[in-house]
């Protein structure tokens, strides 16, 4: 028999794991914020760190680079909103 | 090796006068701490370091080329705005970008409300998993997490791989395996809450290891 405190706390774990693998739907994710207490931050991240490593440990093909002139823009507006101009 | 690392920093912090306000010495930087102390070469080396595994997520988890495009812009904004909370003690660069990249990817999915269609990127260079000529490379963390991986259930192992790397929708995996949906959702949240706890595990015993 599991009391609803424990229940809440599942419910929540199952969100973290939802959020970070699949993402949350509008009512999901309201439903995160009222479960959550302060100082949850850490669980998201280290759920979203885990799904991340995860991902990480799969395999990702990186032979094809960003294109160039997209890379030029990123690097461009990057460098424009730290102030330098680019080069 | 954290000892060592400290020892190293407090050398340089007495015998150079390479600081930040961060007073952490700039050779001893990350490329994400130095995007955050505001250094404009770093912006170059994070894209000529990370450019290629952001396109390759953001590819893999957007309906068009463009939409990809949109994507990269995003996620490296995302990365810019969150180098500060870089921290090396919980895990690498590359983990903390892809964090943020697939953060930004699994939202955009959700705004869009439509399944993935890799058809429109049959004229684009895309990625496959049989022909990983070249990989990221795998992070300490990365090949911990792939033999945590071996020790989950195979039910649990296959979700997670279908979801994660595939980018596979509950419904998806479901129709893909002829699973319950409700079981896919066992299954992925059962493996995630299992692989934390073991990741945790192992980077604590990492932590009292470099302390002793």
């Amino acid at each position: 028999m599991t009391t609803p405190w424990e229940q809440s706390q599942q419910r929540l774990q199952d969100l973290l794991s939802d959020r970070a693998v699949f993402g949350l739907s509008v009512e999901e994710t309201a439903e995160l914020w009222e479960l959550q207490p302060d100082g949850w931050d850490d669980e998201i991240d280290t759920m979203d760190r885990t799904a991340a490593t995860c991902c990480l440990g799969l395999g990702i093909d990186v032979t094809d680079p960003l294109p160039t002139s997209l890379r030029n823009r990123i690097g461009a507006d990057a460098k424009r909103a730290m102030g330098c101009e680019p080069q | 090796m954290l000892r060592r690392r400290k020892w190293l920093f407090a050398l340089l912090y007495r015998s150079t006068k390479l600081f930040d306000s961060h007073e952490i010495p700039i050779l001893c930087q990350t490329i994400l701490q130095r995007v955050a102390a505001g250094d404009s070469s770093a912006v170059d080396d994070c894209l000529a370091q990370y450019g290629a595994l952001v396109w390759s997520l953001a590819r893999r988890h957007s309906p068009n080329y463009s939409d990809a495009e949109d994507a990269v812009q995003e996620a490296f904004l995302g990365i810019w705005q969150g180098a500060a909370r870089f921290d090396p003690e919980k895990g690498s660069e590359t983990t903390f970008i892809t964090t943020i990249v697939r953060r930004r990817l699994i939202d955009r999915h959700r705004k869009r409300g439509r399944q993935l269609d890799t058809a429109s990127l049959e004229n684009q260079p895309v990625a496959t998993r049989e022909n990983h000529t070249e990989q990221v490379a795998i992070s300490e963390e990365a090949t911990m997490v792939r033999q945590r991986m071996a020790s989950l259930r195979p039910a649990e192992r296959r979700v997670l791989e279908l979801a994660i790397s595939e980018g596979m929708s509950h419904s998806e995996i479901a129709e893909s395996t002829s699973m319950p949906l409700g079981t896919v959702k066992t299954h992925a949240r059962r493996g995630m809450i299992r692989l934390r706890e073991m990741l945790e595990a192992d980077s604590a015993t990492r932590l009292t290891e470099a302390e002793t």
